[in-house]
């Protein structure tokens, strides 16, 4: 049989310069490879072309038009510059908590409306909290790579304090598993997909989750935020 | 001397009341009896004392207004020209004798109401999308006037800022007239019930101009009230053209950004509004779950005509944050009265076996009112509040709950009660829903970010 001359990847990324293409390829949707190698190797062959590039330095994900609960997808903090990089202007405002809200915003309109709500804005973001965003459109976030983690490992389930926490995760995480980490969490809510999901250990809370016919939440998604409370 | 007229002219004496239907045990307290006449002059005090039981009451403020018959729904107006016999049991609750009958209404609405809302001039509004920004005009004369009651009236001169604020407002329809002394006005029809009713924003314009108000109808509300359940209400926003004039290719905004709105959505609809006509505009909003017991949401609209003309309004959407199943089941035929909620609103209820659904509203207290002038509805009933309704299997104690035909004699009942009750022939049954709970509202769900 003849080889192909000729081959196709929905998706490809390439980690090192070694990788010689001595066909034409196309890739139908998003290249992956550092800045560097794309600029000298890739941005201008005429062996591989593609539609879409991203720089595999940075970890990426896809937000929704509207309200996303979302996490850090790394171990690395945000500082104020990274957060300006990150949540570029299609998304109207950032939010975290902390007994009460911090927001950020690169829209003049929304930075207005922070203040005339006296609400501090938020000036680092740290592993483990919980983000808020309202994107104007379906879109694609961009951090800074980094390693995994899980919220599990980070010592901050076990040490919270009374109320509401907003935490956030980058490796999903059951519910079970947190909350052998601290009995005092008594319920935990998620928003998904233009939905809630939501649990408690206590009567009375699980009474008006399964009256508004909440789903049921038991595991927490990668990447994102979800709420719970201490008692 | 001054002519006046009243509608409640009364001789003072004494009608005893043993159960509910208004004939019995005369060592009961006393109530009013009150007759609607017209056209009568008043000489005397309006002070009504016992040691004169033929004095005249002059007590035009205390029974005008909208009232409604609680087996039927019906609503009537009453006022100079209402002519019928009135017993007054309470403060909102009336009887009426007909065809040897006896008719219970209780008040629609209240008379404490506040109306709010702003005026804005046809050079004043910029170009911000908010409307809560908006430039406003002053010295303005603006008129509350009730539709059909001459004599139900509020007036206000505005200071500069276009505000206005009237209280003690009764229910109704009213229509609002604004003028000022350089020829600009607004005229158009307003409903006010509730406690507090806030208008939105009206624009004065000139004789030959051309003026909107908004307005909304749902399709699929719980009883008229929404829900921060992630539930998706569908609806119509009605831009009326109210000015005298027709307005050229129209096109609206809608914008909120209410940390508590999931999603708002609206079909663009273009055209031309001819004075006196209205569009409608189909359009979805989901509210998200609340933290709080209730939270009023406001959407602003704004209007551009084919000029670069602007108008501007903001409709209000209260949300209550939980749901609560009044349960009623009857053992032989259907139960009728109403659910009244604080600002008397009112939810009826004309059913053998439902669920009704009310919004929990914090230390406050609902009633109950059921009424059955006819022999052929007399029944053993049942309401659970928020818990099922019991079954009828050993019930025969006819009297159980009574006396409870007024407010100061209605039982109590707090959530995850239910009771069983008799309804007689003549009866008026009153239950208060009693939501002093010590529920910690703030821990059932999480907070909402302030804004989108």
């Amino acid at each position: 049989m003849q080889a192909s001359s000729y081959s196709r990847f929905a998706n490809l990324e390439i980690l090192n310069e070694d990788i010689i293409f001595n066909q034409t390829t196309h890739v139908v949707d998003t290249l992956y490879t550092s800045g560097t190698l794309y600029n000298e190797m890739y941005k201008n062959s005429d062996t591989l072309t593609h539609v879409n590039y991203l720089n595999s330095d940075y970890n990426y994900f896809v937000v929704t038009e509207g309200i996303n609960f979302i996490a850090l997808p790394n171990a690395n903090n945000l500082n104020i510059s990274t957060i300006a990089t990150a949540f570029n202007s299609n998304v109207s405002t950032v939010w975290t908590y902390d007994n009460g809200w911090s927001g950020y915003s690169n829209l003049p309109d929304r930075q207005e409306k922070l203040n005339e709500y006296n609400l501090s804005t938020i000036s680092d973001i740290s592993v483990g909290e919980g983000i808020i965003i309202y994107s104007l459109t379906e879109q694609t976030l961009k951090f800074p790579k980094g390693d995994s983690y899980s919220i599990k490992d980070l010592s901050i389930v076990e040490n919270l304090s009374i109320g509401w926490h907003l935490l956030g995760t980058n490796r999903s995480v059951s519910v079970a598993d947190i909350q052998a980490l601290n009995s005092n969490i008594v319920s935990f809510w998620a928003y998904n997909a233009a939905e809630w999901l939501a649990t408690a250990d206590e009567g009375e809370f699980l009474h008006s989750i399964e009256k508004r016919e909440i789903s049921i939440l038991e595991t927490i998604p990668s990447n994102s935020a979800f709420w719970v409370y201490v008692k | 001397m001054k002519k006046r007229y009243i509608f409640i002219i009364a001789a003072m004496f004494f009608v005893f009341t043993g159960c509910d239907s208004g004939d019995g045990d005369p060592t009961e307290e006393s109530i009013v009896k009150v007759t609607a006449n017209e056209e009568e002059e008043i000489t005397t005090s309006p002070t009504v004392t016992e040691e004169d039981p033929v004095a005249v009451v002059q007590s035009s403020d205390v029974l005008r207004g909208e009232w409604m018959y609680v087996h039927s729904g019906e609503i009537v107006y009453i006022d100079e020209n209402f002519d019928a016999d009135i017993t007054q049991i309470d403060d909102r609750l009336i009887s009426v004798e007909k065809d040897s009958k006896t008719y219970h209404m209780i008040r629609r609405g209240i008379d404490t109401t506040s109306v709010s809302g702003s005026l804005y001039e046809e050079s004043s509004i910029t170009a911000s999308p908010s409307l809560r920004a908006q430039n406003r005009i002053g010295n303005i004369n603006v008129i509350l006037q009730h539709i059909t009651d001459e004599n139900n009236k509020k007036e206000e001169d505005l200071d500069a800022t276009g505000d206005f604020d009237f209280s003690n407002v009764k229910s109704g329809t009213y229509t609002l007239k604004a003028t000022t002394d350089t020829n600009l006005s607004v005229e158009t029809e307003v409903d006010v019930y509730g406690e507090e009713v806030s208008l939105g924003s009206f624009k004065l314009v000139g004789d030959d101009g051309y003026n909107f108000k908004t307005e909304f109808i749902i399709d699929n509300s719980d009883n008229g009230y929404f829900y921060g359940t992630m539930k998706t209400y569908t609806g119509k926003l009605v831009v009326n053209n109210i000015g005298s004039k027709k307005g050229t290719g129209l096109n609206y905004t809608f914008k909120t950004d209410d940390g508590f709105v999931a999603d708002f959505s609206n079909e663009i609809v273009l055209g031309t509004v001819e004075a006196g006509s209205s569009i409608e505009i189909p359009f979805s909003i989901t509210f998200n779950i609340l933290n709080v017991t209730t939270h009023t949401v406001p959407v602003d609209v704004i209007i551009r005509d084919a000029n670069a003309n602007e108008w501007s309004d903001t409709v209000f959407f209260h949300v209550f944050q939980t749901p609560l199943d009044i349960n009623i089941a009857t053992k032989e035929s259907n139960i009728k009265g109403y659910i009244i909620i604080p600002g008397h609103d009112l939810v009826q209820i004309d059913t053998s076996n439902a669920s009704v659904k009310i919004p929990y509203r914090e230390g406050k207290q609902y009633y109950i009112v059921l009424s059955n002038p006819n022999i052929d509805n007399e029944t053993p009933y049942s309401i659970g509040v928020d818990v099922p309704s019991l079954n009828f299997d050993t019930f025969q104690d006819t009297s159980a709950h009574e006396p409870n035909g007024k407010e100061s004699d209605a039982k109590t009942l707090m959530l995850g009660d239910s009771i069983i009750s008799y309804l007689h022939e003549g009866d008026i049954d009153y239950f208060i829903v009693d939501m002093s709970s010590d529920a910690d509202v703030g821990s059932f769900s999480p907070p909402q970010i302030p804004f989108r």
